[in-house]
């Protein structure tokens, strides 16, 4: 994807990939092969039947890397939190306009917190400093509700995140080259 | 004697027109609306009446019979299926009114949805009703715990055995860690075992959280507050649990986080542990060997879920758990 990622830590980034290479090697074989039949899944043109442009949902994607590092979330919650926004996007049979964009991006963030994180962003902090106070907590629990029905449920998926560590891992290549790519994606 | 069993029958009707029914022996109060007192006889021709009723309309799809079980997440029910006469178990998740939908059931249900093995619960639906998440599973009546206590042939446990690492071997292959396997969490009908409880699971990540797993089936290293575990702790946790399965009573049963370590420590002590303890002496040596494996303190050394299913144990179709002499 095109969109641009601010810097990420480095630092942070490098000991989360020593482990996760580390702790993933046992079992990489049989996640990629399995991860490969979910690609096939994953939706293409998720903005084709939105007023929502290609550079609006860039700055979406830009705005949710600000918001989940100042929390101090894990890569894995970012990578997923765009992918819930994506998915909803291609499979709901609602029409979006740009300005439904905001309220599926913050919560599909919520979500991607609750799933991923130990002690997720509260609903209180995300309604006060995420989205200052311009959606109501209704409006965000409501939105949850219609984007699992929409997605029936399923939020284990395919991330570029997951692809490029155990690819990285089973190559065995450097930490450096494991931040560019995370970078470029 | 002729006592006649007296029940207590409550209806209740939600507003979006779903019935919940369950019936109660008398002596259990509980208040509802609607209640309705007669003899289990009247009872049963009352139920054809309200079945008939309920599979007339469109909504009801489920009946509750009792409650089965309950935890911090929620409640879980056996139930009816109206319309196929199926018997189910109901998850009832609350919804809280702070955090929208609980993580553990966002975790649990979407896990389920990809977890699609023989043995391994099957979700067959979730359904949110007046605000709160019923999951529909499949409804067994025994956990391991019962069935040890009525059934002991060595080639069912054997089968037992296998399945469950079949199982946990394809949750591992999945990218996810169970986290909380015990007996009470592996249930049994015809001999064949089905793991069920998905919510402490999670998608392995670096950095979780080390209170998991009920303290008797607890690794070590969670014992010590390790926060970079992996699915080694299942595979702990399994080794407790077939020890369990051939020694009929759990391996290690600590009161306290550090009484468990203690237990831990003082049985597996050095490498030919298993030679020094009289209990382990009826055993077949290559069953003995796999738990040796699996009860490795450190959890590198641990084998997984992969290797324990190649283990020569299985294998061999003549080896069991005990000894033939």
């Amino acid at each position: 994807s095109p969109q641009k990622l601010s810097p990420m830590k480095p630092k942070q980034v490098e000991t989360q990939s020593n482990e996760l290479c580390k702790l993933i090697n046992n079992y990489s074989e049989p996640i990629l092969e399995y991860y490969l039949d979910l690609n096939n899944q994953t939706p293409k043109n998720c903005l084709s039947n939105h007023t929502v442009s290609a550079n609006l949902r860039a700055k979406m994607v830009d705005w949710m890397v600000e918001v989940l590092t100042s929390y101090k979330c894990k890569d894995q919650t970012f990578f997923l939190a765009v992918k819930l926004m994506d998915s909803y996007l291609s499979k709901t049979s609602q029409k979006h306009i740009p300005q439904d964009l905001h309220l599926v991006g913050v919560t599909t963030m919520f979500m991607a917190c609750k799933f991923e994180e130990i002690y997720p962003v509260k609903l209180q902090v995300v309604h006060e400093k995420i989205a200052h106070k311009k959606l109501t907590k209704d409006e965000i629990k409501e939105k949850e509700t219609n984007i699992l029905t929409t997605l029936d449920f399923s939020l284990v998926g395919i991330t570029i995140l997951d692809i490029i560590t155990i690819v990285l891992s089973i190559l065995n290549m450097n930490q450096q080259l494991y931040q560019i790519t995370l970078y470029l994606s | 004697m002729n006592s006649i069993i007296q029940y207590q029958l409550y209806l209740r009707i939600e507003n979006d027109g779903v019935f919940i029914l369950s019936n109660k022996q008398i002596y259990d109060y509980q208040f509802e609306y609607n209640r309705i007192i007669c003899d289990s006889q009247i009872l049963y021709q009352i139920k054809d009446i309200i079945y008939y009723y309920m599979s007339v309309l469109e909504n009801v799809r489920y009946i509750k019979i009792q409650k089965i079980g309950e935890g911090a997440y929620g409640i879980i029910y056996k139930a009816q299926d109206v319309q196929t006469q199926e018997i189910v178990a109901l998850k009832k998740f609350k919804l809280s009114d702070y955090e929208g939908v609980p993580s553990c059931a966002l975790r649990e249900i979407s896990i389920l949805k990809q977890l699609n093995h023989p043995n391994i619960i099957k979700l067959i639906s979730q359904i949110i009703i007046n605000k709160k998440l019923h999951l529909v599973m499949n409804y067994y009546d025994k956990d391991l715990t019962e069935y040890l206590k009525f059934y002991h042939e060595e080639f069912h446990l054997k089968n037992i055995i296998y399945k469950i690492l079949l199982a946990v071997e394809f949750i591992h292959s999945r990218k996810i860690i169970h986290r909380d396997l015990q007996p009470n969490n592996i249930l049994v009908k015809n001999n064949e075992p089905v793991i069920i409880d998905f919510g402490l699971s999670r998608v392995f990540s670096p950095n979780l959280t080390p209170g998991v797993t009920q303290l008797w089936y607890r690794a070590p290293e969670l014992l010590q507050n390790c926060h970079s575990y992996d699915y080694a702790i299942d595979m702990w946790s399994l080794g407790c649990i077939i020890l369990e399965i051939a020694l009929n009573k759990p391996l290690f049963m600590g009161q306290s986080e550090i009484h468990q370590l203690l237990l831990i420590k003082n049985l597996i002590d050095g490498d030919e542990w298993f030679k020094q303890n009289s209990q382990f002496a009826k055993f077949n040596n290559l069953f003995i060997d796999l738990i040796n494996k699996l009860l490795q303190i450190d959890p590198t050394k641990r084998i997984t879920s992969k290797q324990a299913i190649q283990h020569p144990f299985f294998q061999d179709q003549f080896a069991f758990i005990y000894n033939n002499e």
